[in-house]
């Protein structure tokens, strides 16, 4: 069952807007159009696969202008929360061909933002946090970085899941009094509160 | 699409010709306390820098830039320079971009600030950013400025200062903020740098870990299809009274991976066909700048095991941490279109400079900034002029 893939996309643009006197410099904006196509197309490959299993989310859509013939290629980045699995499908966009697609696991990738929206919504409504920023009601906005964040240990409850982190801040100014908070999207549990110690 | 070019006085530096089609005035300013995060689709531009900057034009950059913001950044999108006023504009790079910003922290986190955060946004500059020789275009999301970079060469009583072109932009990467630098000297040397600054992660904040900068460098000197790359070492084993300089082919012809030694001076050269007007065949060379080097031993993390790969061009081989399967197919990287890729690090070990104090909670707070630490590399030309580049 795919989950989210109807999200709006998280695409990469980069553009050259100076025509060049050596090479042709390929379109490098994604039209609508070329963004459902790129989608569709790596959405028929990993089902052709076999691969859409549980929740997968399309986390990004990068594309990379080349000067050699003027071609264009994107790469559509996928996640699968069974395996922990990271899936990359490179698109040729001016031959609308798929030339590759990559499983790869525990590949750290972008949050959809519907993860970004469940981990805020999971964090919010743990009592230690809630309690926590209950200190800043009523003064002003607080606002949250999201990261993903993974561990090579082991035993790590966090090794080889979708763990996300989250720091409160109001502007640019993290809260004095507000958790240092992660969420474990894999298994939708929060952890939160543990304390920083000094340095030498 | 058209192209624009004009010549400009920059901030009343003479002399140098910018076509900056994308150009705009600065506008949407940052405020105090509070940065604009950018985000713009279709920015790039052009500019030719000569130089000397002021004085009568002998050697010159022509500069692509692109702004992929969310995403790598400032990209390095072309690169040609010129060794004379009469040659012919030589190609030196195609492509240049930071394809991943690993951060690896010494309790075991993992954190990959452009493969997996794909929300940060370039910041927009104001005039304080820029300096006093700079400015900013595309809305303030690229800061470019010429540089003093100290004396180029001496001889006695004769001497001719350094001149940098030098085009950066801030990636603003939650807590912490990437400077990206790219300079482009008048001798033909290409500066690549990252600066890691901003607030240390919170939870984290007294924990060292490595800001390791991971290049894709698509160099294509002259004729793309005809590039070779060479490992250069110095060797003075123990007991010999001698050094030697050994040139071989990058792990023997076919894609792979290359340690730095600090001992060897290790360098990557990558030679065209063509020849300078000594019958040499012309060349770029890339020396790191080093602080030292780290390797980590977690699953997924073989791409640190080696400071320099080399593949052959493919376009849709982006991502540095896929370097081992690419190299995996072995393919021939002999007089053919190459990438390089590299990895520069600084490694910081957080200190009471960083605004690191205990707070009333008993917790570690922060209230200044890690001033920024660089890494990075050069790419130097190598017999591309036949003589000594801006001597009389």
């Amino acid at each position: 069952m795919v989950k989210s893939l109807s999200i709006p996309l998280c695409f990469v643009v980069i553009s050259l807007l100076a025509a060049g006197d050596e090479a042709a410099q390929a379109p490098a904006e994604l039209t609508a159009a070329e963004r459902t196509a790129a989608r569709a197309l790596a959405e028929q490959a990993l089902k052709a696969r076999d691969l859409l299993r549980g929740k997968v989310y399309l986390t990004r859509i990068e594309v990379f202008p080349d000067s050699r013939g003027a071609k264009r290629h994107a790469i559509v980045t996928h996640y699968r929360y069974d395996g922990d699995l990271g899936i990359r499908t490179a698109i040729d966009l001016d031959r609308k061909e798929v030339t590759a697609v990559e499983t790869i696991p525990h590949l750290p990738t972008s949050l959809a933002p519907e993860e970004v929206a469940e981990a805020d919504r999971l964090a919010r409504a743990d009592p230690v946090v809630a309690r926590a920023l209950a200190r800043y009601a009523g003064m002003g906005k607080i606002e949250v970085d999201a990261v993903i964040v993974s561990t090579v240990i082991p035993d790590d409850p966090r090794f080889h899941h979708r763990t996300v982190r989250l720091a409160f801040r109001r502007g640019r100014e993290y809260l004095l009094y507000a958790p240092f908070v992660e969420v474990d999207l894999t298994t939708g549990t929060v952890r939160a509160d543990r304390i920083a110690t000094g340095h030498d | 699409m058209s192209r624009f070019r004009s010549a400009v006085c920059l901030l009343g530096v003479a002399a140098a010709v910018i076509a900056l089609p994308g150009d705009t005035s600065p506008r949407g300013a940052a405020q105090p306390g509070r940065p604009d995060l950018g985000g713009r689709a279709g920015l790039g531009g052009e500019i030719i820098q000569e130089y000397p900057v002021g004085g009568a034009m002998q050697t010159a950059w022509k500069v692509r830039y692109a702004v992929s913001s969310p995403g790598s950044g400032l990209v390095i999108a072309g690169a040609w320079f010129k060794t004379t006023p009469q040659a012919d504009w030589l190609k030196v790079l195609e492509n240049v971009r930071l394809s991943e910003i690993f951060v690896p922290y010494n309790n075991g986190s993992r954190i990959y600030d452009v493969g997996a955060q794909g929300n940060y946004r370039l910041l927009r500059h104001t005039a304080e950013d820029a300096g006093p020789t700079g400015r900013v275009h595309e809305g303030g999301l690229v800061v470019q400025e010429i540089r003093d970079a100290g004396v180029l060469w001496k001889y006695y009583d004769k001497v001719r200062r350094a001149q940098d072109l030098v085009l950066w932009s801030t990636l603003g990467a939650g807590n912490y903020n990437y400077l990206m630098e790219y300079s482009f000297r008048g001798d033909g040397t290409i500066g690549c740098r990252l600066g890691s600054t901003g607030r240390n992660l919170p939870g984290h904040e007294t924990t060292g870990h490595m800001h390791h900068a991971c290049w894709r460098i698509d160099v294509d000197l002259d004729d793309a299809e005809h590039n070779t790359v060479y490992l250069v070492k110095r060797q003075e084993p123990k007991g010999m009274r001698q050094a030697t300089d050994v040139v071989t082919l990058f792990n023997g012809g076919v894609e792979g991976g290359a340690a730095w030694s600090p001992q060897e001076f290790t360098r990557l050269r990558v030679q065209a066909r063509r020849k300078n007007g000594q019958g040499k065949p012309i060349a770029y060379e890339l020396i790191p700048h080093r602080q030292g080097t780290a390797r980590h031993w977690g699953g997924g993390e073989e791409f640190t095991h080696y400071d320099f790969w080399v593949t052959p061009y493919r376009g849709n081989e982006q991502h540095y941490i896929q370097l081992p399967r690419f190299a995996a197919q072995k393919r021939k990287i002999v007089d053919t279109d190459v990438v390089i890729w590299h990895v520069s690090s600084a490694y910081h070990l957080p200190r009471d400079e960083d605004g690191l104090f205990l707070g009333p909670n008993g917790r570690v707070q922060v209230r200044g900034v890690a001033l920024a630490t660089w890494c990075g590399f050069d790419l130097r030309p190598r017999n591309v002029f036949d003589k000594s580049p801006l001597y009389p």
